[in-house]
Order: C-alpha cells, then sequence, then structure tokens
C-alpha cells in the first residue's frame, strides 16, 4: 500500500514539476510568453520593432510555433496601432469607428 | 493515524496543491494616443453642411461661407488584460472635445472644452474578450468590437457587438472567418412593445482568404443585413425607420505586377426595401419602401517605387438610383443619427472624401460610397516623399462625380433643375510630417477643391458656392 501511495506521489510531484521549453539566450522570452519582462511595458511602436527584429531571426532561434506566435502578435501590434488612429468616430460629422 | 501516514497524507496534499497552482501572471498593457488640431476652413465646422455636420450641403445658403478657426482635440485610450497570450480581454475609450470652449459642467460625449470643463464626456468603444486556440487554429471575438469589411470599408467600417471566429487552415493557405452581429435593437420604439430582437438590425458575415502564392491573394466575401423596422433616427433626433434586407457579395484580390502592388475589388448587392424603409438625407425621412434592391460596386488601387517615393493611385465605382421604379441602384451602406458606419480613405482626400484626420469635425462632398443615392465615380492620384529620416511629404489629387442623379442631388437655383453635368469636383491637397520621435508626429495639411458644374448656382440667390479649403496643423502622441 506505502508502495502505491509513494508511486502515486512521486507521480504528482512530477506532474507539478514545471516544464520549461528549450530557452536560448537569443530568444526574447518577455516577447514571446512574457516571462522575464522588465516593470515597464514598451510603447507601441517599440513592440513593433522587437517583434519585426525577433521574426527576422527566423529558423535559426526559434521554432516553427513560435515564429507563428510572433508572427501573430505583430499582426495584432500593428491592428492595435491602426484602429488607435483610426479616423472619424463621433458626432457632430461622424461616423467610421 | 499513524505519524508516517499523516507525513503521507501532508506531502500528498502539498503536491495536489502545486499541480493545481495556476502558472498565470496577468499582464496588464496600457496603450492609447492624442491628437490636438487646429483647423482654419470655409468647409468644416461651418454652416455649408447637413445636419448631421457630415455632408456639404450649400444649397440654398450664403455662397462665401464664413471661416470657421477651432481647436480640436481627441484622446483613445486602450486598456488590455492578458492572462496569457490566447486569453485577453479588450477595452478602448475615447474622449473628445469637438472644439475648445464648447461647454462645461454638463454630461455628453465630445463637450467639456469649455473653462472650467468638468464634464463626463468618456465614450466606451470596444469592449470583447479575444480567445485563441492554438490545436483549433482558431480565434473568437466576443463582445463589442472593432469590424472592417474586405471591400476597403466602403460597406462598413464599425464598432459592433457580436461573436467573430476566425479560422486558419492548416493544409491550405486558406483563412475564413463567419461573424454575426446585432447593429441595433429598437424593438417597441417603431411598434408597439413586442420582445427584445423582433425589431432588430443584424448582420452575418462570411469573409475568406486564400493565398495562391507570395504574390498573390484573394478573398471572396459576403454580408447579410436584415433591418426590420429599426429606428435609426435622424441627425435632429426624429424617428426614422429602416426595414430592408441587403445581401452583399464580392470578389477582393491583392497582387505584385512587376514593380507594381495592385489590388481592388468587385462587388454586388441585392436585397429589398420593406413597406416602412426611409432615406435619411432630408428631415423628415423620405419614403424608400417596397423596392428592390440592385447595386454593385468595383475598385483597382495601384502603387509603385518611384524615386525614393511611392506613387498611388485608387479608382472606385458605386452604382446610384434616379430614384425611380420598382428597383433601387443605390449602394446600401449603414448608418446611424445621419453618420456613416464606413469610410473609405485610401484616396488621401481632405475635402472631397473623408480626411484621415477628421475627428469629432469630420465632413466631405462624398461623404460615403452611398453618396445620398448618387452613388459615384472617384479617381486619386498621390505621390509619398521620405525627405529626410524625420520628414515625410505627400501630394494628392482627386477627381469625383456623382453615378446618377435623384431627388436628391443639388438644384440650380436660377433654373430650376440639376445641372447638366454630374462632376463634383477636383481636389488638391499636400500634407508635411516631422517625426518628433518614435511616437510623437507633428504634421501640417491642407486642401482646396475646385467645384464641378454639379454645384452651378445652387446657393442662396443663385449663385455658385466659393470653392472649399481647409488647413490642419496637429501634434498626434501615439504609445
Amino acid at each position: 500500500m506505502k508502495k502505491l501511495v509513494v508511486m502515486i506521489l512521486a507521480g504528482l510531484m512530477l506532474a507539478a514539476a514545471p516544464v520549461h521549453a528549450q530557452s536560448s539566450p537569443d530568444k526574447d522570452e518577455c516577447l514571446l510568453a512574457a516571462k522575464g519582462c522588465a516593470g515597464e511595458v514598451d510603447s507601441i511602436q517599440k513592440q513593433v520593432k522587437k517583434l519585426q527584429k525577433e521574426i527576422k531571426k527566423g529558423n535559426k532561434v526559434y521554432t516553427k510555433d513560435e515564429l507563428q506566435t510572433l508572427k501573430r502578435k505583430l499582426d495584432e501590434v500593428s491592428a492595435l496601432l491602426n484602429d488607435l488612429n483610426k479616423p472619424g468616430g463621433a458626432g457632430g460629422g461622424g461616423g467610421g469607428r | 493515524m499513524k505519524p508516517s501516514s499523516k507525513l503521507l497524507v501532508l506531502a500528498l496534499a502539498g503536491a495536489l496543491t502545486a499541480t493545481a497552482a495556476p502558472a498565470l501572471a496577468l499582464e496588464n498593457e496600457f496603450h492609447g494616443m492624442f491628437q490636438l488640431q487646429f483647423d482654419d476652413s470655409n468647409f468644416n465646422g461651418t454652416g455649408n453642411l447637413d445636419a448631421a455636420g457630415a455632408r456639404y450641403t450649400p444649397d440654398g445658403k450664403p455662397s462665401d461661407a464664413h471661416n470657421a478657426n477651432f481647436f480640436e482635440q481627441r484622446a483613445r485610450l486602450a486598456y488590455i488584460a492578458k492572462a496569457n497570450q490566447d486569453v485577453k480581454l479588450i477595452t478602448k475609450f475615447e474622449l473628445d472635445y469637438s472644439y475648445w470652449g464648447n461647454s462645461s459642467y454638463t454630461t455628453h460625449r465630445n463637450q467639456g472644452g469649455a473653462l472650467g470643463a468638468d464634464t463626463v464626456n468618456i465614450e466606451t468603444k470596444n469592449i470583447y474578450l479575444d480567445l485563441n486556440n492554438a490545436s483549433l487554429a482558431t480565434n473568437a471575438k466576443v463582445g463589442m468590437q472593432g469590424v472592417d469589411d474586405a471591400f476597403k470599408g466602403i460597406f462598413f467600417s464599425a464598432d459592433m457587438a457580436g461573436l467573430l471566429l476566425t479560422h486558419d487552415c492548416k493544409h491550405l493557405p486558406v483563412t475564413a472567418s463567419v461573424g454575426l452581429f446585432r447593429w441595433n435593437d429598437t424593438t417597441g420604439k417603431v411598434n408597439p412593445f413586442t420582445s427584445l430582437g423582433h425589431d432588430a438590425r443584424d448582420m452575418a458575415l462570411f469573409d475568406g482568404k486564400y493565398k495562391i502564392n507570395d504574390n498573390t491573394k484573394v478573398g471572396l466575401a459576403y454580408y447579410f443585413v436584415n433591418a426590420t423596422h429599426v429606428d435609426i433616427m435622424d441627425g435632429n433626433g426624429n424617428q426614422l425607420i429602416e426595414d430592408l434586407t441587403a445581401h452583399t457579395t464580392g470578389l477582393n484580390f491583392q497582387t505584385n505586377v512587376g514593380p507594381v502592388t495592385l489590388d481592388g475589388f468587385a462587388l454586388y448587392q441585392f436585397g429589398h426595401n420593406g413597406s416602412l424603409n426611409q432615406d435619411f438625407f432630408t428631415t423628415p425621412g423620405v419614403n424608400n419602401a417596397s423596392r428592390h434592391r440592385s447595386a454593385w460596386a468595383a475598385n483597382v488601387g495601384a502603387r509603385t517605387k518611384v524615386g525614393t517615393g511611392t506613387l498611388r493611385s485608387e479608382f472606385l465605382y458605386v452604382s446610384g438610383d434616379n430614384g425611380n421604379g420598382h428597383t433601387t441602384n443605390a449602394f446600401y451602406t449603414p448608418a446611424n443619427f445621419g453618420y456613416s458606419e464606413s469610410g473609405f480613405w485610401n484616396n488621401e482626400m481632405v475635402i472631397l472624401g473623408r480626411d484621415k484626420n477628421g475627428l469629432t469635425n469630420d465632413s466631405a462632398i462624398v461623404f460615403d460610397a452611398n453618396n445620398k443615392n448618387q452613388g459615384v465615380y472617384f479617381g486619386s492620384v498621390g505621390y509619398d516623399h521620405p525627405c529626410t529620416d524625420k520628414i515625410t511629404a505627400s501630394v494628392n489629387a482627386g477627381f469625383a462625380a456623382i453615378a446618377k442623379g435623384n431627388q436628391y442631388t443639388s438644384v440650380n437655383a436660377k433654373t430650376g433643375s440639376v445641372n447638366a453635368t454630374s462632376y463634383l469636383g477636383t481636389e488638391l491637397n499636400a500634407e508635411a510630417n516631422y517625426k518628433f520621435n518614435d511616437s510623437v508626429t507633428f504634421s501640417a495639411r491642407g486642401g482646396y477643391v475646385f467645384l464641378g458644374g454639379y454645384y452651378n448656382s445652387v446657393a442662396q440667390n443663385g449663385e455658385t458656392p466659393d470653392n472649399p479649403w481647409d488647413v490642419k496643423m496637429l501634434v498626434n502622441y501615439t504609445f
């Protein structure tokens, strides 16, 4: 019985242990997975530049899935930048967004 | 329980707790923009506009409108709460002063720009949940969100409440979106109260994109609007009824041909106006009921490098209606309170089309693709030049004419009938931008329109209105 409990316990301990993805010093873990970010948030323009720079590193540094994640983030950040400056959107002559 | 068993239970509890602890750290992102501009114009902010302040309406008014001069400002704030990369709450807010000095100690959007300020004027633009599932390759957006059509915004480009699902096919370069949006629900305002959802305006969306190769993308889109006895109100707060169905479907493309990038679309729209449907261009609204709808539009845009700059061009055609017969050829675009919830900004106009710097004071001769049911022929050519790392400049020319005259077409006060020419005017504009740093830009932009024969003798006493002009100086901070 004890052996069984110990085995279950060992299994649970393994499950509880954090799984670290392979990281490389060249990877920007803050952009990729919001890890190790400094206390401040980058401006939206800085985020665009950083993402473009990381995507350029390509397969040498990032996996295919990681590159997809970075590209999706670049699309999202670019869309937000455009959206913030979208024209119109009020009364007294408005419409749009 | 034996001490050894107790230890085991404690260890087990500890391990379970560790397993259940979430590996989440909420990430807060805060972004926004601020824009302040000074506008000097005989167009924006003058009396030569309709009740909504949107469409150029010089008919019967003095030909030489007093120049307007005003400061206008806008701030937009975005707060994004990210549980992780796949779960986000997105919120966006807007605070406008339509012009400095307008009012204080009040409660209304765009107000509070006068001495003392103290006004409740915050607008909520977006609140939605953004969910992503990598294994299903599907994204869901649920709530009040900004949505653009696949036709450069001529049909809709607006904030709307609904659900949008987007799927990236894993084995094909195809992206497909489906969505359902409730634009309005004015149950009880036109008919006696029934149940919510009965008198509503809904939109269903399908948007597919196929990447043929690195040079060419094509798309197919379909939008269905069903408006049942909806009160969209005119610019003066009077009831105005929209009662129609509209199916809009079309193809779009983008391709590179040598050094030239081409993009555009062709669409067809059909449907039916119900027995209560009204046009909103006049007060009170005029019946445009029990007619079939059949409209079409086409666009092509081109851009290419010339020297160190970029040469751009756009051409847009939208069908119009003469107001007679069992079928209307007017292109339906959604409106509310006389404003348009669509927009075509690619032609970079200041007056002839809507200005990209239009904030609360947002006016144009061709305000939307419907253009008072007249449709439009719209051509433009422009050139962007990067003068230095810090300075850029652009020049543009635009040409517009209505596609078909109808009861909303301006009337020559001398002859009592519409002018023989449908030409609205020619615009020339220029802008210069100085990039102070990554986030801050100072700009100056001016436009002048040589009015076409469409406006001959339409002003007070049969005079022809002065040619409109507009000059803006602005500063923009986006972070």
